[in-house]
């Protein structure tokens, strides 16, 4: 890395809102995480050495030993407020990073049911289109922007093609979304709206993301979990950006998130080192990483299971969680390393406990998750059984996809009782009883 | 004819190869991956190969299959077959 020791530029940027301020990023070069190989921060999908997956590189000792307060005081509440631990975004586009600051609740009930004390939910069910993919979309597109591609798009299971049409439109950027083919329309119509091309491809997602990376080459389309992955994943650091923010930077015992590409998990990791390395977390032992796949599609966490350094690919993943049905994941690796330096652990649900936990959440805290997310809340019951998670450790899980975006879900529109049918004439109102306050977790259906 | 497809990561150390077509070819993917490489060069070769094994973050695909999901190198490749040579992508 360029031992470079300038002071970040903080300045009014050019027709942006007022208050908006453009924050220069302290990114350096792309390194292998594999090899260690390193490039420019250019356009490259893998390691030119060994094809490994490239993560971005901080210079950050302008940043070492500051206090947080002093250098975020005034800055949006948005994830441009972490501007200099994201890839370059140029002027403009830094400021149209408009995706605000989501909230992290306490979940009290939800704590007593999962038998632990202290609980907090980090709510990305709040984001425009309901999942946490807008954090990388937005990145991506936004440095695809800067370095002048014509077209973005994506290859997705769903949420990422809603997350990147709307990036798309931000950018003034035609977007092209590669999906297996049969997805709902309510993966779908979001991208529809914003002007988004669907582009179906039969077959499982793997098979989607073959043909994407094909014509991302053709085309010369920037496809943001592809060619421009590295800028895409920084993107997912600001969940626990801001999550240690809102937490004082007094990091948690353990962080409970999903896993499917393992991306997420191995932004996060990177987040907290980078943290650590500017002494904003304290170092020594940071949160145990608690991932979860769901059983129907668990390469990670089988790996975790068997102790094995080899991730086996699930050809046919078969799950109720739909955005975890990822067979190849492609951090797969990253993630398990992470999860293992941070003595945490890997699960993997079962569709039943995914349903119970996105009821349960929904019944104590009043947040409707989609199954990637009760997937989560399903892995810390669980490990809390087995005693991975103690009572006293103090939780913080990832609430990656609102409910609303599954309600095709058959399984999952069971839950809950009959409606009661009324005469419009003569309705029969003995029917309605209100009887004791509900059970936050009715076990009876 | 056989045909390899490149991805543009793989296509910078052996340009001529992609697209390239091979008349007749029988064999294992191993045989075809060592004829390819042997064209290639050790540069191109060690992008695919990790020693004996495919590289890691190697995605092989013959006629739109993974060949983890097929029989590895042992895959049978035949006149017809197509090969993507594709490196592993990130989430959805
Ligand atoms: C709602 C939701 N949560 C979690 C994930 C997993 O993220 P990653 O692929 O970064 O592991 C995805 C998509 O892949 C998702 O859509
Ligand atoms: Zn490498």
């Amino acid at each position: 890395m360029g031992g470079s020791t300038v002071e970040p530029v903080v300045r009014e940027s050019v027709g942006s809102a007022p208050g908006n301020l453009a924050i220069a990023s302290l990114a350096r070069t792309l390194r292998c995480v594999e090899c260690g190989h390193e490039t420019r921060l250019e356009v490259h999908q893998s390691c030119p050495a060994c094809l490994g997956p490239l993560a971005v590189t901080y210079d950050l000792s302008t940043l070492r030993g500051s206090v947080p307060s002093d250098r975020l005081s005034g800055r949006p509440r948005s994830i441009g407020r972490f501007a200099e631990l994201l890839p370059p975004l140029s002027l403009p586009w830094s400021a149209r990073l408009d995706l605000e600051t989501t909230p992290l609740r306490p979940a009290p009930r939800l704590a007593e049911w999962l038998g632990v004390e202290t609980v907090w939910l980090k709510d990305d069910t709040v984001l425009p289109t309901g999942s946490f993919k807008d954090r990388p979309a937005s990145v991506a597109v936004a440095f695809a922007a800067a370095q002048g591609h014509r077209a973005v798009g994506c290859a997705s299971t769903g949420n990422l093609a809603a997350a990147t049409a709307r990036a798309a439109v931000r950018a003034s950027l035609p977007c092209f979304v590669f999906v297996p083919a049969g997805l709902p329309d309510s993966k779908l119509d979001p991208v529809r709206q914003f002007g988004g091309q669907i582009v179906e491809v039969e077959g499982p997602y793997d098979v989607a993301n073959r043909v994407a990376n094909l014509a991302a080459e053709a085309a010369g389309i920037g496809v943001v979990n592809i060619t421009l992955r590295p800028y895409y994943t920084e993107g997912s650091k600001t969940l626990a950006l801001e999550t240690f923010e809102a937490l004082g930077w007094n990091p948690p015992d353990a962080i409970a998130l999903p896993l499917g590409s393992g991306a997420l998990l191995a932004a996060t990791e990177r987040a907290i080192s980078q943290l650590r390395e500017i002494g904003w977390i304290p170092s020594g032992p940071g949160p145990a990483l608690l991932g979860s796949q769901p059983d129907g599609c668990a390469p990670i966490a089988d790996a975790f299971d068997a102790g094995s350094d080899e991730i086996v690919p699930v050809e046919h993943p078969r799950t109720i969680a739909e955005s975890l049905a990822i067979g190849d994941p492609g951090s797969g690796y990253e993630a398990l390393r992470a999860i293992r330096a941070s003595r945490g652990a890997a699960d993997s649900p079962t569709s039943e406990e995914v349903i119970a936990a996105i009821r349960a959440l929904a019944r104590t805290e009043g947040i409707w998750v989609e199954p990637a997310a009760g997937t989560v809340i399903a892995t810390l019951r669980r490990l809390r059984e087995a005693g991975t998670v103690r009572r006293q450790d103090r939780v913080v899980a990832f609430l990656t996809g609102a409910g609303w975006k599954i309600s095709h879900a058959v399984a999952l529109s069971r839950v809950g009782s009959a409606p009661i049918h009324l005469d419009p004439v003569h309705p029969d109102l003995s029917q309605l009883h209100v009887g004791p306050r509900p059970e936050a977790l009715g076990g009876a259906e | 004819m056989t045909t390899l497809v490149l991805a543009s990561v793989l296509r910078q150390s052996a340009p001529s190869l992609h697209q390239k077509e091979y008349d007749g070819f029988r064999g294992s993917l191993l045989e075809f991956l060592n004829t390819v490489s042997a064209e290639g060069g050790p540069s191109f070769r060690g992008r695919i190969f990790d020693g004996d094994r495919l590289r890691r973050y190697l995605n092989v695909f013959v006629d739109g299959t993974d060949v983890r999901y097929l029989s590895g190198l042992a895959t049978p490749i035949t006149p017809t077959s197509r090969v993507d040579l594709i490196p592993a992508v990130a989430g959805g």
